[in-house]
């Protein structure tokens, strides 16, 4: 485990985050999905020493946190945050770079200048003269080019162009291939997230819903379109039926069931004689509109 | 080396398990060859936009099989694949086609000998000339 932790609450305003318990497992992508103001930045602040949980424990990369900045630890972690700084609006990337190859031993100067010729930076322009994609494109790379243990990446596609976009997946990819490494995704982007995303977590309100391996629920979570007539509808209680998470009429003869449990769904339709007309997945969106309802 | 699979995520049938019938098939048929190099499990899960963990499953499942052989820090490939094997693949992928071929024929009611004339029929017209 490069995270985990145990317990932890924080106030926020009128936000409560927490009591929860998560951890985040190396070698693997972990998504963080939720809705707005779901408290995926405070975790990531937390677990860069910028945000202190009121209760609960954090262990970072096997050592426990425990207010005071790990300065040694962050060199082993790679932040992009959600927002820009507005106080590095005169600087330069050319500027920060210099720094940063004495701050991270990691530093991979190659790694460097391949990324600044794709995404076509000038390294001399100020932050506050580019455009907002071109940017992000900066923070990408003073996040990622020291090659850390953990990579928080928060929202970090916003503004960039569907080439660029592509091209951060694939390093990320490449970034990932060693096995050893773990990134912590939090993304609206339901793409990027089936793209990269090993492990999925769902959040709402500062509440933790789980925690789900992302394969294990396209499988599970299945749309199934079923023949049933009002009559039969009547008689047999679709909602009651093993997995069933929703129901909506299609028209008259057909029920759009949405299960997490497609396989028992199935055999429950088939001992009731139902027939399935036909099956379509459930978007991770969907899924989570769906557990935000039952919660 | 790019392989050529294709994810139904509307299948009530699991990725792993569509993932790893398409590349047995790939493997069997020699449409991929022995000695091949797959991508790296993150390459591939990146392609199919599943997860690491499902394509470590399939290489895992198919190295037990024997149709696959991974080398420490090299990678996984196409292990030699025996000729017996190859042939009972093949019989077995033409006798699945012709049984779901018969069952559409008895869904709509054909007889045996309506079936039989109709298969005559498709197989003179494909290997006239």
């Amino acid at each position: 485990m490069v995270v985990r932790m145990k317990g932890i609450v924080k106030e926020r305003g009128t936000l409560q985050i927490g009591p929860m318990d998560l951890d985040f497992p190396s070698g693997y992508v972990t998504a963080i999905v939720g809705s707005n103001g779901s408290g995926k930045s405070t975790l990531m602040n937390m677990m860069m020493q910028l945000v202190h949980p009121d209760q609960g424990q954090i262990e970072l990369l096997g050592h426990t946190l425990a207010g005071e900045h790990q300065w040694e630890l962050k060199k082993r972690i790679g932040y992009v945050m959600e927002k820009s700084w507005n106080d590095q609006n005169a600087d330069t990337l050319e500027r920060i770079v210099t720094e940063m190859k004495y701050w991270y031993p990691t530093w991979n100067q190659a790694l460097y200048e391949r990324m600044v010729d794709v995404f076509e930076i000038d390294p001399k322009q100020r932050f506050g003269k580019m455009s907002k994609g071109t940017r992000r494109k900066c923070e990408f790379i003073i996040g990622f080019v020291h090659e850390p243990e953990l990579l928080l990446l928060d929202e970090p596609s916003s503004g960039l162009d569907p080439l660029s976009w592509k091209f951060m997946l694939d390093e990320i990819r490449a970034y990932m291939d060693r096995g050893d490494r773990a990134v912590i995704l939090a993304s609206h982007i339901i793409d990027e997230v089936k793209r990269l995303a090993d492990y999925v977590v769902f959040m709402h309100k500062g509440k933790l819903l789980g925690r789900y391996e992302k394969d294990q629920l396209i499988d599970d979570w299945k749309a199934l379109w079923v023949e049933a007539s009002p009559e039969v509808v009547d008689r047999v209680s679709l909602r009651r039926l093993g997995g069933v998470m929703a129901l909506e009429n299609e028209s008259r003869n057909v029920v759009k069931i949405v299960t997490l449990d497609v396989s028992m769904t199935e055999m429950a339709l088939e001992q009731a004689g139902l027939r399935v007309l036909r099956t379509g997945g459930v978007e991770l969106d969907e899924i989570l509109t769906y557990l935000i309802q039952q919660s | 080396m790019w392989i050529p699979i294709q994810i139904n995520e509307n299948s009530a049938e699991p990725l792993y398990h569509q993932i790893e019938v398409q590349l047995r098939s790939l493997i069997l048929s020699g449409q991929v060859e022995e000695g091949t190099l797959l991508p790296s499990i993150r390459e591939f899960a990146n392609d199919l936009k599943c997860s690491v963990i499902t394509v470590r499953r399939v290489y895992q499942d198919l190295e037990s099989e024997g149709l696959l052989r991974t080398k420490q820090g090299t990678g996984t490939f196409v292990a030699k694949v025996g000729s017996d094997e190859r042939d009972r693949h093949r019989r077995t992928a033409v006798v699945e086609a012709m049984e779901s071929a018969v069952d559409v024929g008895m869904q709509v009611q054909c007889t045996k000998e309506d079936l039989k004339a109709i298969f005559k029929e498709v197989l003179d017209a494909k290997y006239k000339g």
